[in-house]
């Protein structure tokens, strides 16, 4: 399965969120691969402390491979390269977690029929070899977002399914921003259906995520006036009547990532031994990271419910 | 207890929600006979308040609020509950139709007046007023429910369904406005036969000469009459008799379609029209119900969305005439001598020599309306409230029941009313009605709601939340229907046969109260001239001392002070921007800087005696 990570702006934590959902997929044993095509700054590598693909790789990374320059893009096994102890060794029954880097300083390029030709041969390799190609696209309207409608139109990747996750914080400008890059002028749908996609069948694998969301009843909050308090709750409930209106409520969001300490200061894989030995990070932020990767594969989340 | 709408309508929908796991939401009613007026209710307990109070909509399931979810959770998610309502709602539809021509049956809310025999099927299928007026309410409530709804669908199955479910509800819509003007009955009757002497006696409270009344009662009734000759045709049989001067007349509605009564020619696709058997003359308690559901058709709502079609519209406009009609007759009747009305003569006397407190409650009830369309006297209302109060007080509503009380009866078995004419298809049929006490609560939130006198208003409010003690305490404690209405052992244990069955049509009383109360509370606090006058004189005392604070250059350069007097600042220019709306929290605004200012001169009076 394909899954597409995108957000309209930049800061909404969709590569520390992408990459969490993928951490938390591998882990009960699924196999999992992410694809850094963040072309303009390939740094995905970071989150997952890999230091020898820190800001891209040398060489033949994804750039390379869609340029035609390299036959086959390079692996990164984060089990085995990662610095971060709390990931090593391997744990007991996860799946192969596996990174295709960027290259480093390697800069959008042009698009053709060849790196679509590539580009869709690259995904259905993946595809026999993992359960989830997670790709990690870049902020706004970008060619690698163009790259990927035009590959999942071709007809030998009908039959693979695709889904994509929309990031966006819980603003103002956040909100209006994530539902223009899906439904504005060049948009996604806009895009997928001059590519030849389906557009009810592009609608339907297309959900929200809501990442570094502030909610009331954390602990964070606790220590409000009740003046505030009550602002915050207002200014909620008009986020909440807002993304209603731009068409990204809750029964289109797949997920709510909550505001995290240790997110806000560093962005990097919450592992359990963080929430549960160590406890700096909270116990429900791993949660929510854990109840995506589940929704990435159940059918009934991606229908339309009315 | 404190009325709080959004607190109980939630208490009452958890338990609305509860009632799925005994298998009984919106499956239709439980007996061998198809009830479509205990199914209407049971839908509009959570319809009526979704689509009346904006708080708790649940059409747009991305903005249900977060306590309205947690209280209907049993019958699902933000997703799941708008369809259950709309497979609830298509249910009722299709149970309630023959041949797709929507039907209006009392089921077993028909009783045989005679307790030995049993009434035919065919009288069971009988149209009755509660099903017709509850059909306007629910029909309007569920087209605006679907015109938020509709338009939020994407899947085809749903579409459709929606779609359907929409033309189902327009044709019981237009079809139970049929019904309304087909029940509508003008009875007339001679002076002296023993109706027009009963009227007379009721409203002669003063002991004139019977003449003397009769001529001031027709003077009264002049306008009333020629209107009902000129403008009435639709459904009526004939209104030749009111030409003669020698007949006294009632309007109002009969239980149901009145024998004889002509079909409405209308274009709307409602089918046959029922031939009518009732009793070709008002009854109190039909003609309210038929006030309150003729209403909701001329409600802002129901014009700002756009509910009624144009046919629809034109039999709007026939209802909406007796409607007013209706209302001016029994407000003149009520109101019949200034100086004692007939109203204050409690329990009221039906032209049939039938006496109830529940009589005196209709009354009111219809009074309370003509009181709104008039915009009474403070005088005219404060009578209406003795009389609320009095009633609640005779019927043991807001006092203690004692043993072998004579009112317990009021509310246990109730009132009953036999429907006179349904011997036509078998044994003389019988309706009962028990909701007294709920009754009593939404015309006391009503007419809160119209008052704009404080007096009264307080009045009213206290008198509310007393008869919601009482309703409260009524609540079924367990199993089938708990924490819903109505078990009369909670407020008299004595009583024989404690654990009543689940009434619907008490719950939805009470439900309406607490919608009427809760669209109170958008309303802004009654204006206070006192208060207001206060208000200005605190405030022009603050600005006054608050400027010399300023002039002396008060505190130097200490910050403390200068906040101080730039928050008084503030808050002053608030207390101004309030002064006329809220007048009681500009005082608070005008005693708090003044409170601070004195500070500030405490501290200069100390200094000055230090030197």
């Amino acid at each position: 399965m394909l899954i597409f990570a995108i957000s309209d702006k930049g800061g909404t934590g969709r590569s520390v969120t992408s990459a969490n959902i993928a951490y938390r997929r591998a882990l009960p044993g699924a196999d999992v691969c992410y694809l850094d095509f963040d072309f303009g700054s390939p740094t995905s590598a970071a989150v997952f402390d890999v230091p020898s693909a820190l800001r891209g790789t040398e060489q033949a990374g994804l750039h390379s491979y869609l340029r035609g320059e390299v036959a086959e893009p390079q692996r990164i096994d984060i089990w085995a390269e990662t610095e971060s102890a709390g990931l090593r060794p391997r744990p007991a029954q996860a799946g192969q977690l596996v990174l295709l880097p960027g290259d480093r300083g390697g800069g959008e390029f042009v698009l053709g029929s060849d790196t679509v030709r590539r580009c869709a041969d690259l995904f259905l390799r993946l595809e026999e070899e993992f359960e989830i190609t997670l790709v990690d696209l870049s902020a706004g309207r970008s060619y690698a977002a163009q790259l990927v409608l035009e590959a999942t139109a071709l007809p030998e990747l009908s039959s693979v399914t695709a889904r994509w996750l929309v990031f966006h914080r819980w603003t103002r400008q956040h909100i209006i921003a994530a539902a223009g890059l899906v439904y504005g002028d060049r948009g996604i749908m806009a895009t997928g259906a001059s590519r030849g996609h389906e557009r009810d069948r592009l609608r339907d694998s297309v959900r929200f995520v809501r990442a570094a969301v502030p909610s009331p009843s954390s602990p964070m909050f606790a220590e409000l006036r009740p003046a505030q308090a009550l602002w915050l709750s207002i200014c909620d409930e008009d986020l909440t009547r807002l993304a209603s209106e731009h068409k990204l409520g809750p029964m289109l969001t797949l997920g709510t990532v909550p505001l995290d300490p240790v997110l806000q200061w560093r962005e990097q894989l919450i592992t359990d031994e963080d929430v549960l030995s160590s406890q700096v990070a909270n116990l429900e932020t791993a949660q929510a990271f854990a109840d995506l990767a589940a929704a990435l594969t159940d059918d009934r989340r991606w229908q339309s419910p009315l | 207890m404190r009325i709080k709408p959004r607190q109980q309508l939630l208490e009452i929908w958890e338990a609305v929600a509860a009632q799925g796991q005994h298998g009984r939401l919106w499956q239709g009613s439980e007996g061998a006979y198809r009830n479509s007026v205990s199914d209407a209710e049971q839908l509009l307990c959570l319809l009526y308040p979704a689509t009346e109070v904006p708080a708790l909509r649940l059409e747009v399931p991305d903005q249900t609020a977060e306590d309205v979810l947690a209280a209907l959770r049993r019958i699902g998610d933000a997703v799941e509950i708008p369809r259950a309502l709309l497979d609830g709602l298509t249910g009722f539809m299709d149970r309630h139709s023959v041949d797709g021509a929507p039907s209006f049956s009392g089921g077993d809310y028909f009783d045989p007046d005679d307790p030995d025999v049993e009434l035919t099927p065919e009288q069971r299928e009988l149209g009755v007023v509660d099903a017709y007026s509850l059909s306007i309410t629910l029909s309007l409530a569920t087209l605006g429910f679907l015109k938020y709804f509709g338009p939020g669908l994407t899947r085809a199955d749903l579409k459709r369904t929606a779609a359907e479910l929409e033309a189902a509800t327009s044709r019981r819509l237009s079809a139970a406005m049929v019904c309304l003007l087909r029940s509508f009955s003008v009875s007339a009757f001679r002076i002296e036969s023993d109706q027009g002497r009963s009227l007379c006696d009721m409203i002669n409270r003063a002991g004139e000469p019977n003449r003397t009344v009769v001529q001031r009662l027709q003077r009264r009734l002049d306008p009333l009459r020629a209107t009902i000759r000129d403008r009435f045709s639709l459904g009526l049989a004939g209104t030749d008799d009111l030409a003669n001067d020698n007949l006294l007349f009632e309007v109002g509605w009969s239980w149901g379609i009145i024998e004889n009564a002509p079909p409405i020619d209308t274009d709307e696709p409602i089918g046959e029209q029922p031939e009518g058997v009732a009793q070709d003359a008002p009854y109190l308690y039909f003609t309210v119900i038929a006030l309150d559901g003729i209403a909701d058709l001329f409600s802002e709502r129901t014009l700002t969305l756009g509910l009624l079609n144009e046919e629809q519209q034109r039999l709007a406009q026939a209802l909406r005439l007796r409607w007013e009609l209706t209302q001016q007759y029994w407000s003149a009747l009520a109101r019949f001598d200034d100086h004692s009305w007939p109203l204050e003569d409690i329990p009221w006397r039906t032209t049939d020599r039938q006496e109830s407190l529940y009589f005196s409650l209709l009354v009111t009830s219809i009074l309370v309306q003509d009181l709104v369309r008039r915009r009474a006297t403070d005088d005219d209302l404060a009578r209406t409230v003795n009389v609320l109060e009095e009633l609640a007080i005779r019927s043991k509503t807001i006092r203690r029941l004692v043993p072998d009380d004579t009112s317990l009866r009021l509310h246990n078995p109730g009132v009953q009313l036999t429907l006179l004419g349904s011997e036509r298809l078998g044994p003389l049929m019988r309706w009962s009605v028990t909701d007294f006490s709920a009754q009593l609560l939404k015309r006391s939130v009503q007419l809160r709601g119209l008052s704009r006198n404080i007096g009264a208003h307080e009045r009213l409010l206290r008198l509310a939340e007393s008869v919601m003690d009482h309703l409260w305490e009524r609540r079924i404690g367990a199993g089938v229907g708990a924490r819903l209405w109505d078990d009369l052992s909670g407020v008299y244990p004595q009583l024989d046969e404690p654990g009543s069955p689940l009434s619907w049509s008490f719950t939805e009383r009470i439900v309406e109260s607490l919608v009427a109360a809760a669209s109170m509370v958008r309303e802004t606090p009654i204006r206070s001239t006192r208060l207001i006058e206060l208000a200005t004189d605190l405030l022009s005392e603050a600005d006054h001392l608050l400027d010399k604070e300023m002039m002396n250059g008060s505190g130097g350069n200490f910050v403390s002070v200068h906040n101080m007097l730039r928050q008084a600042e503030v808050r002053l220019q608030q207390a101004r921007r309030l002064v006329r709306d809220r007048p009681g929290t500009a005082c608070a605004l005008a005693l708090q800087v003044l409170t601070s200012l004195e500070e500030l001169a405490a501290a200069r009076r100390t200094t000055a005696w230090g030197s």
